[in-house]
């Protein structure tokens, strides 16, 4: 990962770095080149124009007519007072002399001593003006009078205007004023500039070649090239200064010299290595923030790795089932106990479609369910597969399973797939299954022995009354009637709780006048009513249209209405009312009874729930506690439904069953096979 | 005087239904299992069974239906005893030819002899017992 990261990035950035630094040094070292180069060649050109100059005020002096005459009578001493002048009007010319032909010094100003007369025929100058007699710059030479400086001469041949040659005029120039000519240019820090004679003699050196010395620099390269008429550039090592220098070398032409810029390597470069050190640095800083960029992301992406393998891990270990879909149903995660369910590893299933892999049917019908995914997805909330939903494994077995389906959102919030689980709930299912069976055997076996309580005792009663005589006895025999009576109730409540919960319980629906329904069950509780002075009525309506439903279940719940109201009622009435609708009709049932607390009315239709009452303070004579919670199953189980329409505490309560109409059933349930809605146990 | 036949398994039921019975002047004859209770229906051609549902050797159903097959018990009114209400059996039962079925525990004795007498009237003119009178025990 991390060597990768080296390959790809890293690398690549190295050798543009390396590049983009070799590019930058070439180009600024050609900078600093050039910009020598060029200085080189202003400070040659500078010599050049003095050099003209030099000769040019030589010519015009050899030129002038009394001048010619006098040296053309041998006047020497006169012509040379013509340029007495000449030193202080040309600041450069130290020595005005006059030769004759033959390279006799004749006349000098300033004078010296012992000097004329003398033949200088083999010096330099001498030769180099009398090759073709024309004007000649020397080398740098040792003058032969006092003060014996260094100097370079000027000679100018002294022609008649027939070119017949009369004398020399020669024009000395000190070694020193040549060092101020160095300064013309300004060649930048630690930089000069100096000459170098035919013969490679330093002149202007800052160095070398003082008023009473000649150093030649004939053997160094620079020098020797520049003597060939070459021009250039060149970083040495120098042995005196101990360091590079740069020397850039230019001749000057015409005359056979050479200008040279000295200047040492760090300063001739000084702005080059600024800007490749800090190229350098910059490349260094972003290399080393890339690296550890680059190993920031490592750690990130090794946690995160992790994370990732600790989340699967985690999958892996749940005990359910979990497959996860996208939008189009297609299989994108899938875990161990997943594979061990269906059968199908989780190579099989990843990427396909989920109907293809996992097989989800009714135990009923067998008809495929998948209503909850598809809820799940629609909705975006949690939906759960139904009871008694089997599935069918790879080789063809079908095992229980429950459990849900889960929307997954996206980052947006929109519903991106399902996860769906499952278990294996065949245990449960047996569980359940034999605790039903327990429990239905038991309430059968219970049945027989209290029919014969409930029997015998009643006989008892009704046909032993002289020998009851004792009012005590009699009420303990009535007692034992009564409670076995309730205990009969109480366990067939119990066992349709517990078929109605399994769906058991198969409604018979048909149409059927509903009011001598109502008034058979008021016959039966007639007795009850006027044993407590209670006013039990049926408000009379006219035309009611038939219903639908189950004759025998309606009038257990209406029984139970009922029933619970006289039962609840100490005072008032029992008044019963149907309210027909377009499509249904409402049957309330109105008290004038305790009426029920705001607080317990969402209890009213669950389990063992009695308005007010706890395990522990229940009033056992009052029921099981069932009787609404069966009703309300009852009710919905065959199209109808059951609620509290009011209650005040106090003043009395309201129940109302509603019943679908002939004719306008919500769902048309075949009345052979429908069943209660399948509900949860507990 | 009707003569009721009683077939049920159960000692505990079946001689609360003799009590009950005798005590409305019937004469009451007693089978404790299908096959008893089939011989005697042949044997005492009675006005009317009491026929118990779960029982051992012939159940209640296969009696219903041997009787029906047989033209001499055939008319014979049978009235199916049950322990549960709506319980597929008793269904069944009414389609096989019986002409209610009663919850045993949904009753106390006098109610079922009450319509016992009942059926007996609409299904014979054997004699009926009379209005129930306190019966006094000899």
């Amino acid at each position: 990962m991390l060597a990768v990261f080296l390959v790809l990035i890293l690398v690549p950035y190295g050798v543009l770095g390396v590049t983009n630094y070799l590019e930058a040094r070439n180009l600024h070292t050609e900078s600093a080149l050039s910009s020598r180069r060029t200085l080189v060649q202003l400070s040659a050109a500078a010599l050049r124009n003095r050099f003209d100059h030099v000769v040019d005020v030589g010519k015009s002096l050899a030129t002038k007519i009394v001048f010619r005459q006098l040296i053309s009578q041998g006047k020497w001493e006169e012509a040379v007072k013509l340029l007495q002048t000449v030193p202080d009007e040309f600041s450069f010319v130290d020595q005005v002399a006059l030769f004759e032909p033959g390279g006799v010094l004749k006349a000098l100003h300033p004078y010296a001593e012992g000097v004329i007369g003398k033949d200088f025929s083999y010096r330099d100058y001498y030769k180099g003006v009398s090759n073709n007699w024309q004007p000649y710059v020397s080398d740098v030479f040792t003058k032969a009078a006092e003060p014996r400086n260094n100097v370079v001469v000027a000679a100018i041949p002294i022609k008649t205007d027939n070119q017949q040659v009369l004398g020399l005029l020669v024009l000395t120039i000190e070694v020193d004023t040549f060092t101020q000519w160095t300064k013309d240019v300004d060649v930048g820090p630690g930089s000069f500039v100096y000459y170098v004679d035919k013969s490679g003699n330093a002149v202007g050196h800052t160095v070398y070649g003082d008023q009473n010395e000649v150093v030649s620099l004939a053997s160094e390269e620079p020098v020797s090239k520049v003597l060939q008429g070459e021009r250039g550039v060149k970083e040495t090592y120098s042995r005196t200064d101990m360091e590079n220098q740069v020397i850039a070398y230019e001749p000057v032409k015409n005359y056979g010299w050479g200008a040279m810029v000295q200047q040492p390597s760090t300063a001739a470069f000084a702005i080059r290595d600024a800007r490749l050190h800090s190229l350098a640095i910059f490349y260094s800083l972003s290399t080393f923030f890339l690296i550890v960029l680059a190993y920031i992301t490592y750690r990130f992406m090794k946690l995160l790795y992790l994370y990732r393998e600790n989340e699967k891990v985690f999958l892996e270990s749940i005990g359910d089932g979990l497959v996860a879909i996208d939008r189009n149903w297609k299989v994108t995660l899938w875990n161990k106990s997943a594979s061990k369910l269906t059968g199908w590893s989780a190579a099989e299933a990843i990427g396909k479609p989920f109907q293809e892999i996992v097989r989800f049917i009714r135990e009923k019908d067998g008809q495929p369910h998948s209503e909850f995914i598809v809820d799940a997805m629609k909705t975006g909330k949690v939906h759960s597969m139904e009871n008694h939903t089997l599935l069918i494994r790879k080789d063809g077995t079908k095992i229980s399973v429950g459990d849900s389906a889960a929307p997954v959102f996206n980052q947006s919030g929109k519903v991106s797939g399902v996860i769906i689980v499952f278990r294996d709930v065949s245990k449960e299912v047996e569980l359940e299954r034999s605790r039903d069976e327990f429990f239905s055997i038991a309430s059968h076996e219970l049945r027989t022995p209290l029919t014969a309580i409930r029997g015998d005792s009643s006989m008892m009663l009704q046909y032993y009354g002289e020998q009851l005589k004792d009012p005590a006895l009699k009420e303990m025999v009535e007692d034992i009637h009564a409670g076995s009576v309730r205990l009969i109730e109480l366990v067939s409540d119990f066992l349709d709780s517990s078929r109605l919960e399994q769906g058991r319980i198969k409604f018979k629906l048909s149409e059927f006048d509903l009011v001598p329904v109502i008034k058979s069950v008021l016959g039966d509780v007639e007795s009850i009513a006027k044993q407590k002075q209670l006013d039990l009525k049926l408000q009379p309506t006219e035309n009611l249209p038939n219903v639908v439903a189950d004759p025998d279940r309606l009038k257990q719940i209406i029984f139970n209405l009922v029933g619970n109201a006289l039962k609840f009622t100490e005072h008032g009435s029992v008044t019963l009312e149907l309210r027909p609708e377009t499509d249904s009709v409402t049957l309330t049932v109105t008290d004038t009874g305790s009426g029920i607390p705001a607080d317990k009315q969402p209890l009213l239709f669950q389990k063992f729930q009695q308005a007010g009452r706890t395990t522990m303070t229940g009033d056992v004579t009052q029921g099981s506690g069932l009787g609404l919670y069966i009703s309300r199953m009852l009710a919905e189980g065959m199209g109808c439904s059951l609620m509290l329409e009011h209650s005040v505490e106090g003043t009395g309560s309201t129940f109302a069953l509603t019943l679908p109409l002939a004719g306008h059933r919500p769902l048309p349930i075949d009345p052979a096979t429908s069943q209660s809605k399948p509900v949860g146990l507990g | 005087m009707a003569k009721v036949l009683i077939i049920e398994d159960d000692p505990l039921i079946s001689r609360m239904y003799q009590k009950i019975f005798t005590f409305e002047k019937f004469e009451v004859e007693m089978a404790k299992d299908g096959q008893e209770g089939l011989d005697k229906a042949r044997q005492v051609k009675p006005t009317i069974i009491l026929l118990d549902v779960m029982m051992p050797k012939l159940n209640g159903l296969q009696v219903l239906e041997k009787l029906k097959a047989e033209a001499e018990t055939k008319t014979i009114p049978v009235i199916i005893l049950t322990n549960l209400s709506g319980q597929v059996d008793a269904e069944t039962a009414l389609a096989k030819g019986a002409v209610k079925y009663i919850v045993k525990s949904e009753h106390d004795p006098k109610q079922v002899s009450d319509m016992v007498k009942e059926i007996i009237a609409g299904y014979t003119r054997d004699e009926i017992p009379g209005t129930p009178a306190p019966a006094q025990p000899a």
